[in-house]
């Protein structure tokens, strides 16, 4: 049941990646977001008079509203984009915490809109100066904490000329499972244990950053009382967002294991693929250290 | 334009987050006298989603029915009007690739239709030289993304003739992509502020000749 939306993405993947598929989806976001931002307007004042429908309308806007948006250019895409060509990531848990992140995004917005507005009795102005200053601040610095992680480990096995951490020289033929000791980790214990801080930290990273749009709506919905609507509205976005997130993860992992892969099977494989992480690592600091300065925090 | 939303605006300084979230249409009348451009009428058309919140924010058209009352209409009027110091008003004027420098603002009105708020002023043009100028709206941050309705009138120079060029938004979306994915970083420092501009139609007046 998976493999069909996931051939689709795939399909969508490879078309936006190799076949000018991105510049379309350019030209279109562009005037669709637009439309998408004016007929929010209507479809809220229409649930506002109690039409019939007006719900599903507004909902199906988020999903659009999302996935324009984020077919434009954003750090959550980049982020997992980076990642998922940096680290050798399976394509169903980058696509879950494409998925995640973006969920995440939504969930923030919810909880700062009214923890704001709720408890402290905030006017709309001071809501987004606190998401637009602080968040940001926060949120640039943790995509800057993750690109240094990834440097650190690229040039730690770039150095080493090492092999990627192996298990156990006897994996597979433990004669005995039960011993009493702790071996080394296994390769899926390694991947399991190193990847729940890695998946947090990923996910931390974009969702602390909420999507102004997403505070738009979840302002005016609060302003004309129709709270639930704004709410799931919030997370139906972060399901659009997540459609263009999880392209992003699928064609990083396909460009990634297509391209470097085959290009050295060998011993090469584990150095180059170090480099690339390094690389990666050292694009995100770059990027998070440029935006930090811009934000005025160093 | 607003105080709160430009406060935002000059925070907004990183490409990732330059995607925009206001949209509005831009009338531009070009008033010539003597073969010199003279004055630029600005009509600002802002869309319905961020006229709403704007009107709901301030308390105002209760009943959406997209009537104001007069004192809802002077509320509105002073929320919009209300520039911040250091707020540029997004219109650029060059003449052979240099910048024209312009006047501030006169004539400043808004009004609300048709569930839309439209902000209008004139900004006069003292040190134009004769003949062809090129005209800009645009906001460098794009926080705001400006089109150019079309067509852009010119008065007081029947040899005077404006035509709007759409912007280039694969080049301008490609330039941020790279901006954004790492590449030199003191080409990005150079390039970084003029993304909005990338992003913005161009209105050129040829006066023949």
């Amino acid at each position: 049941m998976l493999l069909i939306p996931l051939g689709g993405f795939l399909a969508l993947a490879v078309w936006l990646w190799g076949y000018g598929g991105a510049d379309s989806v350019t030209r279109w976001a562009a005037a669709g977001q637009r439309d998408v931002q004016n007929a929010m307007a209507g479809a809220l004042r229409a649930l506002k008079r109690g039409e019939a429908g007006a719900l599903a309308t507004l909902w199906g806007l988020c999903f659009a509203y999302g996935f324009f948006h984020a077919a434009g250019p954003g750090h959550g895409k980049l982020v997992i984009g980076g990642y998922g060509l940096g680290r050798r990531v399976p394509v169903l848990r980058l696509s879950g915490l494409a998925l995640a992140s973006s969920l995440g995004q939504a969930a923030t917005a919810v909880i700062l809109v009214y923890s704001a507005v709720l408890a402290l009795g905030w006017t709309r102005q001071q809501v987004q100066g606190l998401s637009d200053g602080l968040f940001e601040a926060l949120s640039y610095g943790a995509v800057g904490l993750i690109g240094l992680w990834l440097l650190w480990r690229g040039a730690r096995k770039v150095w080493r000329g090492a092999a990627p951490v192996r298990g156990h020289a006897h994996d597979g033929e433990d004669p005995c499972e039960t011993c009493g000791h702790a071996h080394g980790p296994t390769v899926e214990q390694a991947e399991t244990v190193r990847s729940l801080p890695e998946a947090l930290a990923l996910v931390g990273a974009v969702a602390i950053r909420p999507c102004t749009g997403a505070l738009f709506l979840l302002i005016l919905t609060w302003r004309l009382g129709l709270d639930w609507a704004g709410i799931v509205g919030a997370f139906v976005m972060g399901l659009g967002t997540a459609t263009v997130t999880v392209t992003v993860a699928l064609a990083a992992v396909t460009f990634r294991e297509s391209a470097l892969m085959q290009a050295a099977t060998g011993r090469g494989s584990v150095r180059l693929l170090a480099l690339v992480e390094l690389l990666a690592g050292l694009a995100v600091v770059l990027l998070a250290g440029q935006l930090l300065m811009r934000g005025g925090i160093f | 334009m607003l105080r709160g939303l430009t406060a935002i605006l000059a925070m907004l300084t990183a490409p990732a987050q330059a995607h925009p979230h206001l949209f509005v249409d831009a009338d531009v009348a070009l008033v010539y006298e003597a073969g010199t451009l003279r004055a630029v009428r600005l009509t600002w058309t802002y869309d319905e989603f961020f006229s709403l919140l704007l009107t709901e924010d301030l308390g105002l058209d209760p009943d959406m029915d997209g009537q104001l009352t007069g004192a809802e209409r002077a509320t509105l009027s002073d929320a919009v009007l209300d520039w911040p110091e250091g707020y540029e008003g997004d219109l650029y004027v060059t003449q052979g690739g240099r910048p024209v420098q312009l006047g501030a603002r006169q004539d400043a009105s808004v009004a609300f239709e048709d569930g839309q708020v439209i902000e209008r002023h004139t900004r006069p043009v003292a040190a134009a030289a004769p003949g062809d100028a090129t005209v800009r709206v645009y906001d460098p941050g794009y926080y705001t993304a400006y089109t150019v309705v079309t067509p852009v009138t010119v008065t007081g120079n029947a040899a005077c003739t404006a035509q709007v060029r759409r912007a280039d938004l694969i080049a301008a979306t490609e330039k941020v992509d790279e901006l954004l994915y790492g590449m030199p970083q003191d080409e990005a420092e150079v390039a970084f502020p003029e993304v909005g501009k990338d992003f913005a139609d161009t209105i050129r007046v040829s006066c023949g000749g």
